[in-house]
């Protein structure tokens, strides 16, 4: 995959929305087709709702700031009841499919079970969630877990076939697939990774090495002068807090004040660290083959 | 629970100066070895009617998906976290939790949960117990109230009396977004006094009555934490070498009614930006003329999005949809989001095709300078 498709996030999107369903003033209109009923008795309440950037406050008030970032077209939302049970089902179309995995990541639970719909669908016993394309959906019931189990899931089923895309993860993950790497712990993030302004957008991720867990962080830039200004931030940063590196033909080996030991190393256009490690050794066994798949995958572009 | 009150031993924090991208920012990281008297400096108010003594920036735990950056808030002196049962699906609880490691017993913990049946939010409350890897919190608030009824709501009041006498709680409160005046009013009247807390929203352009219900709530003892205390400002080029934000925030603790503000926060430069006003919390004349351009700034800027003035376009420019482009970039500060929806706006209504003519200028409901402002985007996502 050509790296310019990474960073132009949203950009096929783009074109296919605007290719299908563009208005007159250049605004899009929603991806999805909420299903009428969710079985017998379940019947919609009301009208669908729709929510812009500019409005998803009244829905999920501050919430809404952490989709901002994921780049959020709009959110719609239908209710349904059977008189005494609700199910309430939300769709965030987000920026690009990488945006709609980045914002599903944050909202992964470890204590849920898997479930089939769409991409990584999961539930329990109140709601049911996936991402597919760049659709995220959210799917909850208020009341009682056995009078809604039916309902979660037909709406999750209709749902899921109405979302015209593939039901897969982005392609962009691929830089991800290392033997060790926990799939279930990959976030994406559009801002800020590990808290740290200058590592503007990547993923975060556990990888087990020589039996234990590693957490690495992967941060694709445009190009190789980018990715050096980010790691020479990061040298800069830590230089000024006093911390203890070195930072050698583009590995940078330091104690940081909020990650401990680490070791990060550029490839081509893409950093790679480790945080939080025993020794530095294992941080370069960790890196080292993220780095060259990742390299392969952000490639230059042409 | 020394450290809650602020005796003890802090690192001290550098100021230091990084390069992220394009922009400058400044970040201050912890030192150890910081000297006594720069704890002593923190300001610390009682929050209402409780017995707890809270430095007066507390954390807003939303968007922090890392236990060293609230650990470094904690550091700066922060004493007190904010998060909800709802927060990315319990992971913001659970993130709380990890960041707690050591310091439980020196930071209050605030968290929410929804109305519902009595068992839906006992099992609320039982879930953030066990992500929060704790055995109670400090306050549990019922989480965005509407109206009068919601806040005197008999089932929500019954369990937190349950969870008080199992000692799984210390004190109630409530959390209002909207009809915030109402709300608070229910907390005013209640004469069972039964919350402690209100956490409300509150910055330099809140209309007059949420100033005026807030002091009638502190006068009930009520203890008050600010929320959106920067509504979300925009940023524009020219306050680049100054923080209207610390400014926003001084504002809203000018105010002694408030016990402390939890702002939200994106990183470690927020933290450091954000902590940094428990050191110098006093608005200065100088910050309030900055607060009061910057006000001025916004409402120049704050185009409404009515779409009247779309059609006095000769050119056909979609004005509506560019200024919405510049919303994302200067508002949200999301440049991403900005240049992706800008690129969406077909060729034949893109801001391109505009001449600077000012027809649309005059027909502006809010007299704002659209040719101007066309021109910015122009310059923006060119
Ligand atoms: S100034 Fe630009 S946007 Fe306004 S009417 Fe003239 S050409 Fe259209
Ligand atoms: S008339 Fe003024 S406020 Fe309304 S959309 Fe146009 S620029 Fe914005």
């Amino acid at each position: 995959m050509n790296k310019v498709r990474f960073l132009s996030m949203g950009l096929t999107l783009a074109a296919v929305l605007a290719s299908c369903s563009t208005t007159q003033s250049g605004r899009v209109e929603s991806l999805i087709r909420f299903p009428d009923h969710l079985g017998p008795n379940w019947k919609t309440s009301g009208k669908s709702a729709t929510y812009t950037p500019e409005t998803i406050f009244e829905y999920i008030d501050g919430e809404a700031e952490i989709y901002f970032p994921y780049g959020l077209k709009r959110a719609s939302s239908q209710t349904y009841s059977d008189g005494k049970n609700v199910v309430v089902a939300d769709v965030y179309e987000m920026g690009s499919f990488l945006d709609a995995f980045g914002i599903f990541s944050n909202y992964r639970s470890s204590t849920a079970r898997p479930y089939q719909a769409g991409a990584e669908g999961f539930a329990d016993d109140y709601q049911i969630m996936f991402y597919k394309g760049p659709c995220f959906v959210r799917i909850t019931a208020v009341g009682t877990p056995n009078d809604c189990a039916e309902a979660l899931q037909s709406c999750a089923q209709q749902i899921d076939q109405n979302l015209k895309f593939e039901s897969k993860a982005p392609s962009e993950l691929d830089a991800l697939a290392v033997e060790g790497i926990n799939p279930q712990s990959i976030r994406y993030v559009a801002r800020s990774v590990i808290g740290y302004p200058f590592f503007n957008r990547g993923f975060a991720a556990e990888r087990m090495v020589n039996n234990g867990s590693v957490r690495v962080v992967v941060i694709p830039q445009p190009s190789e002068e980018n990715a050096e200004a980010v790691l020479r931030a990061y040298a800069d940063f830590l230089k000024k807090a006093g911390a203890s590196f070195e930072y050698v033909s583009d590995k940078l080996t330091a104690i940081d004040p909020m990650y401990k030991s680490v070791y990060f190393e550029r490839f081509s256009n893409v950093v790679v660290g480790a945080i939080n490690l025993s020794d530095k050794e294992l941080g370069v066994l960790a890196v080292k083959p993220i780095g060259q798949r990742a390299a392969q995958v952000f490639e230059k572009a042409g | 629970m020394k450290h809650r009150d602020g005796k003890f031993d802090r690192r001290a924090f550098l100021k230091i100066t990084t390069v992220g991208g394009a922009a400058a920012m400044t970040l201050a990281i912890p030192r150890k070895g910081m000297a006594e008297d720069a704890a002593k400096s923190l300001e610390f108010r009682t929050l209402g009617r409780t017995e707890m003594k809270v430095a007066i920036v507390g954390i807003g735990a939303l968007k922090i998906t890392e236990p060293a950056i609230f650990q470094a808030a904690f550091e700066r002196g922060v004493n007190y976290v904010d998060t909800a049962r709802g927060y990315l699906n319990g992971n913001s609880e659970k993130v709380v939790g990890q960041a707690l490691k050591g310091y439980r017993d020196k930071v209050y913990v605030a968290t929410k949960f929804k109305l519902g049946t009595k068992e839906h939010m006992l099992g609320q409350f039982e879930e953030s117990l066990r992500c929060l890897e704790t055995d109670y919190v400090d306050v549990i608030q019922v989480h965005n109230l509407k109206s009068k009824g919601e806040a005197m709501d008999p089932v929500a009041k019954e369990v937190i009396t349950q969870l008080k006498k199992e000692g799984k709680v210390r004190y109630a409160g409530v959390t209002t977004h909207s009809n915030e005046v109402e709300v608070a009013q229910a907390l005013i009247d209640d004469p069972d006094n039964f919350y402690d807390v209100l956490l409300i929203k509150y910055n330099f352009q809140s209309p007059p009555e949420i100033k005026q219900v807030i002091q009638k709530a502190a006068e009930k003892n009520i203890g008050i934490v600010a929320m959106k205390t920067q509504n979300g400002g925009y940023q524009g080029k020219e306050w680049a070498d100054v923080s209207p934000h610390q400014a926003a925030l001084k504002w809203v603790l000018q105010d002694k009614n408030v016990a402390l503000a939890v702002p939200g926060m994106n990183d470690l430069a927020e933290v450091m930006e954000d902590t940094a006003v428990m050191r110098a919390p006093l608005l200065t004349s100088e910050e309030k003329r900055l607060l009061e351009r910057y006000g001025a700034y916004l409402e120049a800027r704050s185009c409404r999005l009515c779409g009247e003035c779309n059609s006095t376009c000769p050119n056909g420019v979609d004005i509506q949809e560019v200024n919405r482009c510049l919303m994302y970039a200067e508002g949200y500060r999301d440049i991403h989001l900005a240049k992706q929806t800008f690129r969406e706006i077909p060729a034949a209504f893109s801001v391109e095709r505009c001449t600077s003519c000012q027809r649309c200028s005059a027909k502006c409901v809010r007299g704002l300078d659209i040719a101007a402002r066309m021109r910015r985007a122009q310059e923006l996502f060119a």
